[in-house]
């Protein structure tokens, strides 16, 4: 009960839209860039309602609509495509920062909502894997678009970055540079512009947030409820910061940088080693895959744990019903 | 002496006579003679260029140039004025149009939709002699002084034509921030034995720059240029 109550207010958090959370990183720059649009369009707008009564000078002639700037135009629709590279960019910023430290998997990992939804039909049906497992994999996949998340999509947010600047050719990746640092340079207090460079240029060219992909590779095999010891996780640094490594993608500072916990530990490793720590999630997918080649859910359950038992050491204490069927098996 | 000074009198009032003859005969009343029954069919060439820089970016276009046909059917005149309907492929516009080129009346459009028309001075115009036109330009609660300027540049007695030239420069807002100039410089053909405008060109200009300022920091955010040339011919007159 308390898992489960943990997961509701764990969902009711990182449900928020991502525009609506107030540290975007990408909004002022995009809003500077669209207010000097509109003082533009103005403008010319307004300018054009003049100057079309003496355009035509003859009374003997028929009134002709406007020549289309079309050179405007051409501005306009590679802004456009800035809009959509600033809104992929902060999409991946907000989704590292919600997801990226791995915490939010784990707490997944820890209350198995797939299994208390599935409670209420147990009791009327029984225990039948091959009906209830359908119906714990849709829960999951649900649970990942209630997120905001796409498996594909979303699995390494570099690859998804990458490709969004893949959309800008040379010159307009320049164009957007020379704006940013037009913008840092009329507000050197707002450092958004310089986050936005910063987050582009570091985290396109390395891995980063990889508790998403944790998160994207259900693990949802095993009825066992995994006993993660909450401490574990809670006790690690990188953690407990979960913009710890997007400060270092958007190099929020030189000082911040040189923190000693950051430099020490990297975020990614701090996970990675968490993670590793909670064995039992890895031995549990080895059986996932196991069991879809060999469909003898029971033995690999056996086996599996046996064969990672030198490096998890808590294998036992994770994985306490090894022998018995595993009823939520959606894999058979 | 007397006979000295009758002859110098003589010869003052011939070169008085010579000079009123030339100057009556570089003058003449511009103002147009269209026939009721008679329609005039006119071509005009659009050709529209603009750049667009921002940053050290540069965005250039030039469209090729367009042509619209349009024809005058005279109606009648009536009251100091001409009925016509200028025919368009998609519309008709009615309009009465004074002699000297002024609208007194368009029924199908809004009256402060009309545009600002140049016109003709009335009366004798002499070559050299420059006429202006000045009006306020009203859009929402705001107007804008704008004003034509017009000159007679020669007179062809051979072709019977005259030359003028015409320019507008309107006021348009100002601002620190957003800088805009608009120009509009023309050259026109009129023909004085038919009364008619057998061929205009003219090319307007609109500039605007864009700066983004704060406190001491001040940049140059967009630059934005366009040209259009119009080149109005007279095509054909119907019966």
């Amino acid at each position: 009960m308390k898992k489960a109550g943990f997961f509701l207010i764990f969902s009711i958090l990182f449900s928020v839209p991502a525009m609506a959370i107030e540290d975007s990183i990408s909004s002022r720059f995009k809003f500077w860039l669209l207010n000097n649009e509109a003082r533009m369009l103005s403008t010319i707008s307004f300018d054009r309602q003049i100057t079309a009564r003496i355009e035509e000078p003859f009374a003997i002639m028929p009134e002709s609509p406007a020549a289309i700037n079309i050179s405007v135009e051409r501005i306009l629709s590679v802004h456009r495509k800035f809009y959509q590279f600033l809104d992929e960019i902060e999409q991946v910023y907000q989704l590292a920062a919600r997801f990226g430290n791995g915490r939010f998997a784990i707490v997944i990992k820890q209350a198995r909502p797939e299994i208390w939804a599935q409670v209420p039909l147990m009791n009327i049906q029984g225990p039948s894997k091959s009906l209830t497992g359908p119906y714990r994999k849709a829960f999951y996949d649900t649970l990942i678009k209630t997120l905001g998340l796409d498996a594909q999509r979303d699995k390494n947010l570099s690859a998804r970055l990458n490709k969004a600047k893949a959309r800008l050719s040379d010159e307009e990746m320049r164009l957007f540079k020379g704006y940013a640092e037009t913008f840092s340079a009329l507000f050197p207090g707002d450092r958004s512009a310089r986050m936005v460079l910063a987050f582009v240029e570091n985290a396109s060219t390395r891995q980063f947030a990889a508790g998403i992909s944790r998160l994207l590779e259900p693990d949802i095999v095993s009825t066992s409820f995994v006993a993660v010891p909450v401490q574990a996780a809670a006790t690690d640094a990188g953690l407990d910061d979960p913009l710890a490594e997007l400060e270092k993608l958007t190099a929020m500072t030189e000082a911040e940088e040189k923190q000693p916990g950051l430099d020490a530990k990297p975020v990614e490793a701090a996970v990675e080693e968490t993670l590793a720590d909670l064995q039992p999630d890895e031995t549990e997918t080895s059986v996932g895959v196991e069991s879809e080649k060999t469909a003898t859910t029971d033995e690999t359950s056996e086996t599996a744990p046996a064969k990672n038992n030198a490096s998890d050491k808590n294998a036992a204490e994770i994985e306490p019903e090894g022998n018995q069927p595993d009823m939520f098996n959606i894999w058979d | 002496m007397k006979t000295w000074k009758s002859n110098r009198k003589i010869d003052f009032l011939l070169l008085f006579l010579l000079l009123s003859i030339s100057l009556s005969a570089a003058a003449e009343t511009v103002k147009l003679g269209l026939q009721p029954g008679k329609t005039y069919e006119y071509n005009l060439v659009t050709t529209h260029s603009s750049s667009s820089r921002t940053l050290a970016s540069v965005f250039s276009h030039n469209a090729k140039p367009m042509q619209k046909n349009f024809s005058l059917s005279v109606i009648d005149f009536q009251n100091d004025a001409f009925i016509v309907d200028i025919k368009t492929e998609q519309m008709v516009y009615r309009r009465y149009i004074k002699p000297d080129g002024q609208i007194s009346g368009a029924p199908a459009e809004a009256g402060s939709q009309i545009p600002f028309f140049l016109t003709f001075p009335a009366g004798d115009w002499q070559v050299g002699q420059r006429h202006q036109i000045k009006r306020t330009i009203n859009i929402g609660r705001q107007s804008f002084p704008a004003g034509w300027q017009l000159l007679l540049k020669s007179i062809n007695k051979e072709q019977e034509t005259a030359e003028i030239v015409f320019a507008c420069a309107p006021e348009l807002p100002a601002s620190k921030l957003a800088m805009r100039k608009y120009s509009l410089k023309g050259r026109l053909i009129f023909d004085l034995a038919q009364g008619l405008i057998n061929q205009a060109d003219w090319s307007v200009e609109y500039s605007f720059n864009l700066q983004n300022r704060e406190i001491a920091v001040a940049r140059n955010l967009w630059q934005i240029q366009e040209k259009t040339v119009y080149s109005l011919k007279l095509a054909n007159i119907a019966e």
